[in-house]
């Protein structure tokens, strides 16, 4: 009688334990650098976005691209290169934080920079 | 998948007034907006609504600050002498506190037609940061310098 009194109410009869998976260590993705990703610099208190991979870490460039007076020649304003063992994700941000310092509630935001779309009209 | 050009909707720029609908990019309204990996671009589709259930209006994200964008001015068409070719622009575009999915790509389309089954596409981007995940934040599409479409000649 008292297990089908269990079993109306959705109660299970099966003896308690602790948990295997709950001694099982915590599986993390690995966030791993990449171009396009914002980065905020904690010590300077800027923001800027991965440019390049190094075999260590990274390049980031601040304040984003400029078009040069004398052409079109795009140049960075200012950029760095920092192991990425100095850098954290914070998933909150969604942003990489070099450096200790302050970190922003939330980032300028994300950009996407998309190459033109090029049409050839033919090869002579 | 890569950037690209929609076919009919490449015809009726080119073409210009000759086309029974002629996009005028200076003059008609363009906009942009975001649509998930739902969308399957197709270059031979034409419209947003394109029949289907996997064109823009399938995938287009939904969702706390999500809108299309609407390219109101800074619209130039340009030739560069230097580099051979035509140069297509338009200002960036911008969206404030974004949590909307995933973007996997964007396109551009012609606002007129009265219905998203009229309204044509020009060109589908999904390179510089796509997909991207909104986040809550802002989100920018900085078009290159060099223009959103280039004709090279």
């Amino acid at each position: 009688m008292l297990k089908l009194l269990k079993d109306f109410l959705g109660m299970t009869t099966r003896p308690v334990g602790p948990s295997t998976a709950l001694l099982r260590p915590p599986v993390r993705a690995a966030i791993v650098p990449k171009v396009g990703d914002t980065v905020w610099w904690a010590k300077k208190g800027v923001e800027g976005h991965i440019t390049s991979l190094t075999p260590g870490g990274f390049v980031f460039a601040s304040g984003g691209p400029c078009t040069t007076p004398s052409g079109k020649k795009v140049a960075e304003r200012y950029s760095t290169i920092v192991s990425a063992a100095d850098a954290v994700w914070h998933q909150d941000i969604h942003c990489w934080v070099v450096g200790r310092g302050p970190t922003p509630k939330n980032v300028r935001g994300q950009v996407i920079q998309p190459k033109p779309v090029i049409i050839k009209m033919g090869v002579n | 998948m890569t950037s690209f050009l929609y076919g009919p909707g490449a015809h009726a720029m080119l073409v210009g007034a000759q086309a029974t609908n002629p996009i005028a990019f200076l003059t008609d309204v363009m906009q942009v907006g975001l649509s998930s990996s739902t969308h399957v671009p197709n270059k031979d589709d034409t419209f947003l609504d394109d029949a289907g259930a996997d064109d823009f209006l399938d995938g287009e994200l939904s969702g706390t600050g999500y809108s299309r964008f609407t390219l109101s001015s800074g619209k130039t068409i340009t030739y560069d002498a230097a580099n051979d070719r035509v140069e297509i622009d338009a200002v960036d575009a911008a969206w404030t506190a974004i949590d909307a999915g995933t973007a996997a790509q964007a396109t551009v389309f012609s606002q007129t037609g009265g219905a998203d089954t009229a309204r044509r596409m020009i060109c589908n981007v999904d390179t510089g940061g796509f997909p991207i995940v909104t986040n809550g934040g802002d989100l920018s599409l900085q078009w290159h310098v060099d223009g959103v479409i280039q004709l090279t000649v």
